[in-house]
């Protein structure tokens, strides 16, 4: 089965300071479950840290499906060395590689959110992020 | 320089028997034609999904690559690591190429070519179809 033309889904949000000093502990949802049978497939994530006037001390960002517990399991994109940074700059989310999942991983889940999450919490900093995710919804596919 | 907006992308969506698989390295699967003269596909995304049923294959990798798939540390673009040995459903996002995989001077993008599904080596067992499902878009060269 062919489609052509299908469109690309685009979705832009902002996290605030007070969102990433406990992004680890509280992950933001920035894409809504797609429904049963369905799942979210993301194409690229692009991000810009606004520096402000304190670092903080988190440093990788995370773009993750479904089971936020287990980032080494299910995450998509990853902002490495992104959140310590004390100067303004943008960045595109790199996909996962052969090193971070494991055997039999599934990267994909059927009807979860996405997520962004931090590699741990931080006590202080006060910048934010832009994000612009562009994605597409895929259909789980079965077997009839 | 020409800027396009509203660019939208095409998506595939084809089914491998077990048979196809158990013979993948061997004979590679079609997934997209050759686009033409002068053009090139470039895929954004592939996403896999393995149906078990009650039997792993012993090859374990599906690439999804370019035309000249005799080299595949040449020009192949996607790949699903430890996947066709899985022993239940697994849904899977292929991954991208990462620089330890490319040779200078490697083309990873090939002109009229077509895009194909296969496999690090073949199977003697095996019984679950996998549904692949490529988004790409056509770019001229």
């Amino acid at each position: 089965m062919e489609l052509k033309n299908q469109p690309v889904l685009f979705k832009k949000i902002t996290l605030s300071s007070a969102e990433i000093q406990s992004l680890s502990t509280n992950p933001v949802r920035i894409i809504n479950t797609p429904g049963p049978h369905k799942a979210i497939d993301i194409l690229s994530v692009t991000g810009k840290y606004n520096f402000v006037s304190t670092v903080f001390t988190s440093t990788d960002l995370f773009i993750v499906t479904g089971g936020v517990s287990s980032p080494t399991n299910d995450f998509q994109f990853t902002f490495k060395n992104f959140l310590n940074q004390t100067v303004s700059f943008s960045g595109k989310g790199q996909s996962n590689t052969i090193g971070f999942i494991s055997p039999h991983d599934e990267t994909l889940k059927e009807d979860k959110p996405i997520f962004a999450k931090a590699k741990f919490d931080s006590a202080i900093g006060d910048g934010s992020v832009d994000l612009n995710v562009y994605y597409r919804i895929v259909n789980v596919p079965i077997i009839i | 320089m020409a800027l396009l907006k509203g660019q939208a992308i095409n998506t595939i969506q084809i089914i491998l028997t077990p048979t196809d698989i158990q013979s993948i390295n061997s004979f590679p699967i079609d997934l997209i034609p050759a686009p033409g003269l002068h053009k090139a596909i470039d895929v954004l995304s592939v996403t896999a999904k393995l149906v078990f049923q009650s039997s792993a294959y012993t090859n374990v990798d599906i690439y999804i690559a370019g035309q000249a798939v005799s080299n595949p540390s040449q020009d192949f673009q996607y790949y699903f690591p430890n996947f066709l040995d899985a022993g239940a459903d697994l849904f899977m996002k292929g991954l991208p190429q990462d620089a330890g995989l490319v040779i200078p001077g490697d083309n990873t993008i090939v002109e009229n070519g077509k895009i194909q599904a296969y496999g690090n080596a073949n199977s003697g067992t095996g019984d679950s179809p996998v549904i692949i499902n490529v988004a790409y878009r056509i770019i001229s060269v």
